[in-house]
């Protein structure tokens, strides 16, 4: 039984030397990020330890004073980042760059604030509403998404371009159409934006005196089903086989019965639905309207959460909770005088490290191999 | 006078140990081989001697004077000029623009084309390698590609030409044009190193020819006082007799019968022209041809990259209407491709991984879509057994295992998916004398549990040791059907370059 | 043709350009830099860095040509970090970029309140389109079409020279060559002796320097403050532009004007809107250039082809 739960948990194991440093690269990319970002501040003439003991003691990552509270906020913006990021991973292990995360959102935020409102909808009971909700904006989440993926198999569009355009779109559809033409609320109510979603529509609340609600246990299920589908399904196994063609331009996967084309509609699809899913909460969880401007950045915000956690679910999930966290704790640091939008910068020099993570590879690798006192190297090897 | 001396050469990789204490001295004007099996260390050694890779250690001497290699730079400052296995050349690029990259004539900051054609072309005429100077390299066949990398290094003032298996992408014919070119450069004073692994060529060629073998130098020998076999058995070790065991076909009912088949190829000009031919169990058809004469758009065609502008494929007795790559794998076709890394293996996947692809939907491998670890553990290990594939670990990547051993996953993956049918293509392109072996065996195998195979091969030799039945492809049309015993090399090789066709008449 | 319709056409020219040229600034940077085979999609926060640069150094020095010196600067510095990273460290050239975009959001309102104590706006600095700052040919007025090059800022004319000067380089000198072998096949170019490196490292600056350049263009160029929203996609928006137009300054050029025009005509068509056309909601004419370059890229263009290296990090073997 023990076995059985630990394979369903871990997965088959996969003996790999040095896998450790996998994991130590994005710990150490944080660490420099926040090193570099206590000069910045030192340089702009203010104190790092002030700002940091705010920042942190008010993450909800570390317990402290109101740790409840912080700690609801930072799991709140979590599940988001969760949606946003595992929907750029998805589609990068299949060789796509597709950061059109962001218009899913906002497609998924309209779509739950139409279904959380209209009328034979609204005020069934909670569960049913909730998903028949979460059936639709999965469907026009995935809907969004796979054009980008119709597209590039059809017209040979560049997904980057076309996930660009539709981002837009879905901005301005959505912002200038939909909430101030068809979906605005009655001009009686004194509403700006669209009305509010029933309270059938609204997430149920899983801590008692906070705003965090089923979200997170959402997103802890789907973190999982999506690492089953990557690596347990055949489903998986030939989204990440794709990325060879895709990437490199190889046939192997192809020749092997892969039908690539329908494959990368499929993976724009659940691409977009999940991230839709994190419109569908900031909506049902924290707004329960669609507001005049929704004041988006979640979808790059995933790419960010999906680079940190090297596009593995249970990395984007812990990098989430990190900049949920940095997120969280940067209303406090504005005590310090440090504009709020502070943690972004953190967020973008981790990022930077990612991207340098060859050097920290190499430092790595030689501080475990210099005790051993030998020349091998691991990585590269005679391609002859 | 010396051209060329290394002294104690030694190449340690992360786990190789690529050259070992290697030293060679190579006269001006003479043209030298060195011979081995792939991963004996000829390419690294070149690489060295050409500044692409820094030695452990190790000294070369270039005209007597000692020098140290570290850029490709430093090598043609020295004279040094290399013909690359695979070409180093921009395909978007002009003949012109690809041979004067480097070092291009010039009016200030302003490359000057029009001097630079002029000289390309001068210089083309000189050596007597014909190209045309405005031809864009994309457009030009694989041999007049060779000629501009020659050119390149010719214009570089190269005095020392390395030409790393150079034959390996050519057809006789245009073998033959190079090793004119080579002798009239061997005239003209030149020092050629050649490196190849076909020893025929190399007795044709080479002057005095040196073997390694796994990175240690074997001897130094001199073409007129050696052969062939002697040659052999320095290069593996062993005696090698690359007879191919005959075996009589248990000729079966037709597992692959082709019809009228016609298909255009990647810039979409007909490349197969209404090709029809049948293929029965137990017995191996071989298709000799010279590369680029409707091969890859047979292959195309018979594993569902391209839909055939007309014709059918029946697969079994039964027609596939749609010609996708799953439909036919799971209508018992199974394919041994022409290059391992782009339609054999997914280099970044683990052994058990990779040893699924195209039978991963499968049960045992997967059920109702969810993959089984257990089994395919279970069976990629039992694989690695017995196609002795190294190292015995399922879960290295592809990418690190040796091209041998990448050829006998796909062999020992495709041979255990049910198939009636095996597609071979070109499968010992690139592969060493003890692969090649292994790969012979197993198609031979396969002939005896009575599967249909197609066996499409550059290598005469290869056609004519394992084939029941030989088409001869030319120009897109099957000109010529005839067996090993009728026919020899020459009579082949004719009907390959067109010059003699055959009625045949299809049952 | 009238007085009023001339008028029109050559506002509507002018317009464009003016609305082109931080596009252009930002295609040309992809343009030269994966002509070389390093992709930056950091370009937008390389813009954001010196739109706000741009506006600082205007400040200080009360006059635009600093600031358009400090955005140069910028664009270096920026460009020597993506060098660093992607050359030096063969580093993921997206991940690179997208950290440059991701530190360009908090960096940009960090100092917008750091250095001018305000949120959203920085206060008006002086700037390209000032009246006097100008660049008039007068007599080139009343002329249908050239009448719309009579009154352009700087940034619109250097941007126009960009183009050219990026299409000689590319193609006509020796380090234009190089550049393109770099992108299509390094190893070839490194086994001729080309300093693939070198190249590489000028490419990205040189690149780095055009986004900056296009930053400037929409702090200073137009309006004359930064603002907290820029560049609002632009950059991105200029990367669609280099794919457009087949990674060539030509191609990119057009499509950004294609693009810019797109923009034009839908402030022309919503102020000029009647009867039906009035009907139609905003959201549409907002999101009709981004219609219409999907529908362009379906229609016109075939499929774009990168360089063949492009991407792909390159390493020194053995």
């Amino acid at each position: 039984m023990k076995n059985v739960l630990k394979r369903i948990i871990f997965g088959p194991k996969e003996k790999e030397k040095y896998w450790w440093i996998n994991v130590l690269v994005p710990i150490i990319a944080i660490l420099l990020a926040l090193v570099v970002g206590a000069i910045f501040i030192k340089l702009t003439g203010r104190s790092p330890i002030v700002a940091y003991k705010l920042l942190f003691g008010t993450s909800g990552l570390l317990p402290g004073p109101y740790w409840k509270d912080h700690f609801a906020e930072m799991l709140l913006s979590t599940s988001m980042f969760v949606a946003t990021g595992l929907s750029f991973a998805i589609a990068a292990k299949a060789g796509l760059f597709f950061i059109g995360a962001e218009g899913d959102f906002l497609v998924g935020g309209i779509t739950a604030t139409y279904f959380g409102y209209a009328k034979p909808f609204a005020n069934m009971p909670t569960f049913i509403h909730l998903t028949i909700i979460f059936i639709f904006v999965i469907i026009m989440g995935g809907i969004w998404g796979a054009i980008a993926g119709y597209l590039k198999v059809k017209k040979g569009i560049h997904e980057v371009i076309s996930t660009i355009m539709l981002n837009w779109i879905a901005v301005y559809l959505i912002e200038d159409w939909l909430v101030i033409g068809p979906m605005k609320a009655n001009v009686k109510t004194g509403i700006s934006g669209t009305p509010y979603v029933s309270n059938t529509a609204r997430l149920p609340i899983i801590l008692h005196g906070t705003r965090l609600n089923i979200s997170i246990i959402i997103m802890i299920i789907v973190t999982y089903l999506i690492w089953f589908l990557l690596y347990r399904t055949t489903f998986g196994y030939e989204i990440r086989a794709m990325g060879y063609t895709l990437i490199y331009g190889m046939e192997a996967p192809k020749a092997g019965g892969v039908d690539i084309d329908k494959r990368m509609i499929q993976v724009t699809f659940l691409a977009g639905a999940v991230a839709a899913l994190g419109g569908a909460f900031i909506v049902l969880g924290i707004l329960f309207q669609y507001p005049p401007v929704f004041g988006g950045g979640y979808g790059f915000d995933g790419i960010t959460v999906a680079l940190i956690g090297q596009n593995e679910p249970l990395g984007i999930f812990l990098a989430s909770m990190f900049i949920g966290g940095l997120r969280t704790g940067a209303a406090a640091v504005q005590l310090a005088h440090i504009p709020k939008t502070f943690p972004s910068i953190i967020e973008g020099i981790t990022v930077a490290f990612i991207a340098l993570q060859e050097l920290i590879r190499y430092w790595l690798m030689k501080a475990a191999t210099a005790k051993k006192k030998s020349y091998v190297k691991i990585q590269g090897g005679a391609d002859e | 006078m010396k051209a060329l001396e290394v002294k104690n050469i030694v190449k340690q990789f992360p786990n190789v140990l690529a050259n070992d204490h290697i030293s060679l001295s190579i006269e001006k004007g003479e043209i030298f081989a060195v011979v081995g099996e792939n991963g004996a260390g000829k390419s690294t050694l070149m690489k060295i001697i050409y500044g692409l890779y820094t030695p452990t250690s190790g000294e070369i001497y270039v005209f007597g004077k000692k020098v140290k290699i570290e850029t490709p730079e430093d090598a043609i400052r020295l004279k040094i000029g290399m013909v690359h296995q695979e070409f180093m050349l921009i395909p978007r690029f002009t003949v012109t623009e690809n041979i004067v990259l480097g070092d291009e004539p010039h009016r200030g900051m302003i490359f000057d084309y029009k001097r630079a054609v002029k000289e390309v072309r001068e210089l083309s005429e000189r050596f007597g390698l014909k190209v045309d100077p405005t031809d864009k390299v994309a457009n030009i066949p694989v041999g007049i590609q060779q000629r501009v990398e020659i050119l390149k290094i010719l214009r570089r003032g190269a005095e020392i030409l390395i030409f790393d298996e150079p034959t390996a992408v050519l057809t006789p014919e245009e073998t033959e044009d190079l090793f004119k070119a080579l002798r009239r450069l061997k005239a003209e004073g030149k020092t050629i190193i050649f490196i190849s692994h076909k020893l025929k060529e190399v007795m044709t060629i080479a002057d005095r020819i040196a073997v390694l073998r796994r990175g240690k130098l074997q001897g130094v020998v001199e073409k007129e006082k050696t052969n062939e076999v002697e040659l052999a058995r320095m290069m593996v070790g062993r005696n090698v007799v690359l007879e191919i065991p005959h075996v009589e076909a248990k000729i079966g009912k037709t597992v692959l019968s082709v019809r009228d088949l016609t298909v255009k190829n990647k810039r979409g000009i007909i490349g197969l022209k209404g090709v029809s031919f049948d293929v029965h169990s137990g017995e191996i058809v071989g298709i000799a041809g010279v590369e680029g004469n409707g091969q890859a758009e047979l292959v195309n065609a018979l594993i569902g990259f391209t839909r055939p502008v007309k014709g059918k494929i029946e697969l079994d007795g039964k027609e596939i209407k749609l010609l996708t790559p799953y439909n036919l794998r799971t209508k018992g076709m199974v394919y041994i491709p022409e290059d391992r890394k782009r339609r054999g293996i997914v280099l970044p996947f683990r052994v058990r991984e990779n040893i699924i692809m195209g039978q991963h939907t499968l049960y045992p491998f997967s059920k109702n879509g969810i993959l089984n670890d257990s089994e395919i553990n279970k069976f990629a290990t039992k694989k690695l057994e017995e196609f002795d594939i190294r190292p015995r670990n399922i879960h290295v990547r592809g990418g690190n295992l040796s091209g041998g051993n990448q050829q006998k996953l796909i062999l020992a993956r495709e041979m255990s998916i049910e198939h009636k049918f095996l597609l071979a293509s070109q499968p010992t392109r690139g592969l060493d004398i003890g692969a090649m072996e292994f790969v012979y065996k197993k198609l031979v195998e396969e002939k005896k549990k009575g599967i249909g195979v197609l066996l499409i091969s550059l290598e005469l030799s290869e056609i004519m040791g394992l084939s029941d039945r030989i088409l001869v492809l030319y120009n897109g049309e099957i000109v010529g059907e005839t067996t090993p015993d009728k026919t020899n090399e020459e009579e082949l090789g004719l009907m390959m370059l067109g010059l003699k066709r055959q009625e045949r008449v299809l049952q | 043709m009238n007085s009023h319709t001339l008028l029109l056409l050559n506002s509507t020219i002018a317009q464009t350009l003016d609305y082109a040229a931080p596009i252009l600034f930002a295609a040309l940077c992809g343009v030269i830099s994966e002509n070389a085979g390093v992709v930056n999609i950091g370009l937008e926060g390389i813009m954001r860095f010196a739109a706000f640069f741009g506006v600082w150094g205007a400040a200080i020095a009360k006059n635009p040509w600093m600031g358009l010196l400090w955005g140069i600067a910028l664009g270096i510095i920026l460009g020597l970090m993506h060098g660093y990273i992607t050359v030096k460290w063969a580093g993921d050239q997206i991940v690179s970029g997208i950290a440059i975009n991701v530190m360009a959001l908090g960096i940009g309102t960090y100092l917008l309140q750091a250095v001018f104590k305000t949120t959203g706006y920085s206060p008006p600095v002086p700037y390209f389109g000032a009246e006097v700052n100008r660049i008039h040919f007068a007599f080139l007025k009343h002329i249908p079409v050239l009448g719309a090059f009579s009154d352009l800022t700087f940034l619109v004319w250097l941007s126009l020279i960009t183009v050219i000067l990026i299409h000689f380089i590319l193609y006509h000198t020796v380090l234009g060559l190089r550049i393109r072998a770099v992108g299509e096949n390094p190893q070839a170019a490194e086994t001729l002796g080309v300093n693939v490196f070198k190249i590489k490292w000028f490419a990205v600056i040189t690149g780095s320097v055009s986004a900056a350049l296009g930053g400037v263009a929409l702090s200073l160029g137009t309006l004359s403050s930064f603002t907290n929203a820029m560049p609002m996609g632009k950059g991105f928006i200029g990367l669609a532009a280099m794919i457009f137009g087949k990674w060539t300054p030509f191609g990119a050029l057009i499509a950004s004007l294609i693009f810019a025009f797109a923009q034009v005509l839908q402030l022309l068509l919503q102020s000029t809107a009647s009867g039906v056309a009035k009907m139609i909601p905003l959201g549409f004419y907002l999101s009709l250039p981004y219609f219409l370059t999907i529908g362009a890229l379906i229609g016109v263009v075939g499929k774009a082809v990168a360089p063949a290296a492009d991407g792909i990090p390159y390493k020194k073997e053995g």
